[in-house]
């Protein structure tokens, strides 16, 4: 019974992560992905619900005679807290990753298009695209250094 | 004594390249010192090995793994090694006078004495495994040696064909090799040996193990249909040539056969696959050097024939066939590497190889011109050659069979063997006459401006004498050279008698008439050539080019549909895939594998807090303002925290705890920075499209919920964790798990969270790049 409610949850998490993650905008895309990484965390945490107890936790050591029954699997618990640090880090480094591509964006350089994907169906001409990159990039360059106000750093 | 000269051989390439040969003239004869010295030592063992004497070494490199290089030198290996280390000298000599100035001398003698170990550690390997490695040191040295002119794109693909050939020969023969080890209990070679035919040929494995063996053997020694790759690798510098795919290498398939023949001649499918294809090769070969005017050309398919003959010969398990296979090796080497380094001399010396243009250089060239007639009327088996001692006996051989009543078998081979002589004969002369003995070529004729310096012919004569001097001194060497090399292949002794001459027995007057068939066919050989010319050809090389093409296609077209669209249908793609094969897996148990436990009913708050995120979920997914979605992200972020205070997991619970603050801090203050875009919203039929995407997925989370929850699949090792963990000092079993037992898991962790707070920082600090000059604004290529 526990079990099926986990399952429902887990399920609606995934399906409006994904549904999240399938639009093209990419914030929503971050809240799908942060979405997502609690759905599969659950479903890890579902292993070890059905069978209820103490927290794994030895309160007193000397006394501790090896009954582990009355404990829930710690295992699931292991992986999930690893799991939950490890999706932060990813998320956390998306958001810096759109913080950058709305400054990139604030110049004029648009990134929703997929003229830059190599395997698109309809592939520009990618030289020319790819000289423009560098003759970009090297502008760019340029200017961090005539923008350097004198003195400082 | 082997271990000392693999490494002597294999340091002495890399010394002579950081000595720079190129600069100082007749470095070929420095060069040779150490293959000389290696050939010298096996000569001096002839005695006591040809006695029945094995030298073994193991050099032991991991005890505890039991992991040791085993070598063993025994008639075979002895012969081999001679013929690797003999003629390597000679290459040494030549190759330095081939490549004169050319400053990638040295790098030529670092792949060439790179190549010479690996060949003598695979004749004198005693281990299956130590012998692949050898193996594939050969196939590597190759495929550098053809791609060594690295401007040449015939070259490159040459060498691509060798090595993707051969290569999957040897993989296909390292998984019989396995089988091998594991039918026979041991990876050792003499060990493998010593067990009774009988417990391998009955295994029921031995089919598929000797396939892969053979398939191993077939593409390293061109055997039909594998044959096209040596052709294209005579793209390689001559010398290498000469050496790998005539003398040595091309050779070590049959190494592989003659030293595996004890434990396997007695089954038929082994006599057939041999007979069969070694019997095929022998005729496409010889028939297809004709239609060739290119010296080497002619050479390579000659050569692919001549190991065609070797193969066939190897079915059999008789003396006479061994005999006349150790015979025919040897005298194949002493004639192909010696004729084949003519080629690369006339190359030289007239800037052809097409014998359309060449004409009388016997006269320009008398050296090369003698060293190549008697070579040539070896490779042509006329009287008294080397050549014409081992296509006797190669007749004998079918003679015997005829005798011993399996006469239709015998008179196929028979035949065979006749047809294949003449065109021997025939191609030799056409070379001969047409190269060297003419007055005038009917193209323009190409002169000779670059002659050869006496020394440079040196080691080409040397080989050829060596060769023709050879059927004089039988009685000396039978014993020693050919009956122990012999005995290792038969798995019992061996003793030939071989003579120049029987009298007039049938076997000659059989040789006479494939002699005068062949010259029969020489005075013909315009009509011939015009009629090949018509004729199509079957082409290995197209057929393997168009299948890497098609191999390519196929990654395209697969980049293409998988790779190739919008980032939705990308990620839709391996998620779908996953619910696919969740339900295929699921298919027939569904309802079995998913089984509910009634009895864990929830409380009160174990449904509605569920619901509640339910709910908060949908609005996400649902929400207009991003606050509002991020503030519902928030709230099912503190479900889940709940969650996990209710089912006993506090470590959990803190951590989601802080997670959650952090990530709702971060998303708020990094989108208020960013303007809201109004995006056009996706037209109905794609976010139908999307839905039923997400129901599919939310299926698939319900169908893998359910399967955790249900009875464990595999035995879980938790309950090790927590009855151990007053061992590591710890009461908090979660902790212990990450900290002591899975502390690797934990540093990977802190790795992720580095590398993404390092990349964070970057891309935090380079936004600083703005405000951009208006001028120079980046502008919008015209195109987009």
């Amino acid at each position: 019974m526990i079990a099926l409610v986990f399952a429902g949850l887990v399920a609606v998490l995934m399906a409006s992560a994904t549904y999240l993650i399938l639009q093209r905008h990419a914030v929503r895309m971050v809240l799908g992905l942060g979405l997502f990484t609690h759905a599969v965390n659950l479903l890890l945490f579902g292993t070890s619900v059905s069978h209820r107890g103490l927290p794994p936790i030895i309160a007193d050591k000397a006394a501790f005679n090896g009954d582990i029954s009355q404990f829930v699997d710690p295992l699931p618990q292991a992986l999930i807290l690893t799991a939950i640090v490890i999706s932060f880090g990813i998320v956390a480094f998306l958001i810096a990753l759109l913080h950058r591509r709305n400054s990139l964006e604030a110049i004029g350089e648009s990134c929703t298009d997929r003229r830059n994907d190599p395997f698109a169906k309809q592939a520009p001409a990618t030289l020319e695209r790819e000289e423009e990159d560098y003759e970009w990039l090297e502008d760019v360059v340029l200017l961090k250094q005539l923008d350097k106000p004198k003195g400082r750093r | 004594m082997l271990t000392p000269f693999l490494l002597l051989l294999l340091l002495s390439g890399p010394a002579l390249w950081l000595l720079r040969p190129h600069r100082w003239g007749h470095a070929g004869w420095l060069a040779a010192l150490s293959p000389a010295l290696v050939t010298g030592w096996l000569l001096t063992q002839l005695g006591a090995v040809g006695n029945g004497q094995v030298l073994t070494e193991q050099r032991v490199w991991s005890d505890a793994f039991g992991l040791a290089l085993d070598l063993r030198l025994d008639g075979l290996g002895l012969f081999f090694g001679l013929i690797v280390a003999g003629i390597g000298t000679a290459i040494a000599v030549y190759a330095g006078y081939y490549f004169e100035k050319n400053s990638r001398l040295g790098y030529f003698y670092a792949l060439l004495f790179t190549f010479m170990t690996s060949m003598l550690g695979l004749v004198w390997a005693d281990n299956l495994l130590a012998l692949f490695v050898f193996w594939e040191g050969t196939s590597i040295t190759s495929y550098l040696l053809i791609s060594f002119k690295l401007t040449d794109k015939n070259a490159l693909e040459g060498a691509r064909r060798a090595f993707v050939v051969t290569g999957m020969g040897a993989l296909a023969m390292l998984g019989g090799f396995v089988l091998l080890g594991q039918m026979a209990g041991t990876y050792s070679i003499s060990g493998l040996l010593a067990l009774p035919a009988a417990t391998l040929t009955q295994h029921a494995l031995f089919t598929p193990m000797l396939v892969l063996v053979l398939l191993g053997a077939f593409t390293k020694s061109a055997q039909f249909p594998f044959h096209f790759w040596l052709p294209g690798a005579m793209a390689a510098p001559t010398p290498a040539s000469a050496y790998l795919h005539s003398a040595t290498m091309v050779k070590a398939g049959v190494y592989l056969l003659a030293r595996l023949h004890p434990a396997f001649a007695e089954s038929p499918l082994w006599f057939w696959a041999l007979f069969v294809v070694g019997g095929l090769t022998m005729l496409v070969g010889a028939v297809i050097a004709l239609r060739h005017y290119d010296l080497k050309a002619i050479l390579a398919y000659a050569t692919v024939s001549q190991l065609g003959v070797l193969v066939m010969l190897l079915a059999f398990n008789t003396k006479v066939a061994v005999t006349a296979a150790v015979v025919g090796i040897l005298a194949h080497a002493l004639y192909k590497g010696p004729l084949f380094m003519v080629a690369g001399i006339v190359d030289h010396a007239t800037g052809t190889r097409d014998i359309r243009k060449l004409a009388g250089l016997a006269r320009s060239l008398p050296l090369v011109g003698a060293a190549a007639i008697l070579a040539g009327v070896s490779m042509a088996g006329i009287i008294p050659t080397f050549g014409f001692v081992a296509k006797e006996l190669l007749l004998e051989n079918f003679f015997a069979l005829i005798e011993a009543g399996q006469s239709q078998l015998g008179w196929i081979g028979l035949v065979a063997v006749v047809l294949t002589g003449a065109l021997f004969v025939a191609y030799s002369l056409i070379l001969l006459w047409e190269a060297f003995l003419r007055r005038s070529s009917p193209l323009k004729q190409a002169t000779v401006h670059h002659a050869p310096s006496t020394l440079f012919v040196l080691p080409v004569l040397a080989l050829t004498i060596v060769g023709a001097l050879i059927p004089f001194f039988f009685s000396a060497i039978e014993g020693a050279l050919f009956g122990s090399a012999g005995s290792a292949i038969l798995g019992a002794t061996l003793e030939p008698h071989l003579a120049l001459w029987h009298g007039w027995t049938p076997i000659f007057l059989t040789s006479l008439l494939a002699i005068a068939l062949g010259a029969l066919v020489f005075t013909q050989r315009e009509g011939i050539r015009k009629l090949f010319a018509k004729a199509p050809e079957f082409k290995g090389q197209t057929v393997f080019d168009s299948a890497v093409d098609a191999l390519y296609g196929v990654a395209r077209w697969s980049t293409r549909t998988v790779q190739g669209s919008s980032f939705p249908t990308q990620i839709s793609i391996p998620l779908l895939a996953a619910a696919g094969f969740a339900a295929f897996a699921l298919r027939h148990n569904f309802i079995a594998d998913l089984r509910v436990d009634w009895s864990a009913v929830p409380t009160f708050y174990e449904v509605v807090l569920p619901l509640l995120a339910v709910v908060a979920a949908l609005a996400i997914a649902r929400a207009q303002s991003r606050l509002s979605a991020i503030i519902s992200l928030g709230l099912v972020g503190s479900v889940v925290m709940l969650i996990y205070v209710f089912f006993s997991a506090p470590d959990l619970a803190l951590t989601q705890f802080l997670v959650e603050v952090l990530t709702l801090v971060l998303l708020v203050f990094v989108f208020y920075r960013i303007p809201n875009h109004a995006y056009p919203k996706p037209p109905k039929h794609r976010s139908l499209k999307y839905l039923l995407i997400s129901l599919v997925v939310g299926a698939w989370g319900f169908s893998m919920a359910l399967l955790a929850a249900g009875e464990p699949l595999a035995q879980s090792i938790s309950e090790y964790f927590s009855l151990n963990a007053t061992a590591a000092h710890g009461g908090n079993i979660v902790n212990v798990i990450l900290v002591d037992f899975r502390g690797f898991d934990t540093l990977g962790e802190i790795s992720v969270m580095v590398v993404a707070a390092l990349g964070g920082y970057a891309l935090l600090r380079a936004s600083r790049l703005r405000p951009v000059k208006p001028d120079k604004k980046y502008k919008e290529p015209p195109h987009a």
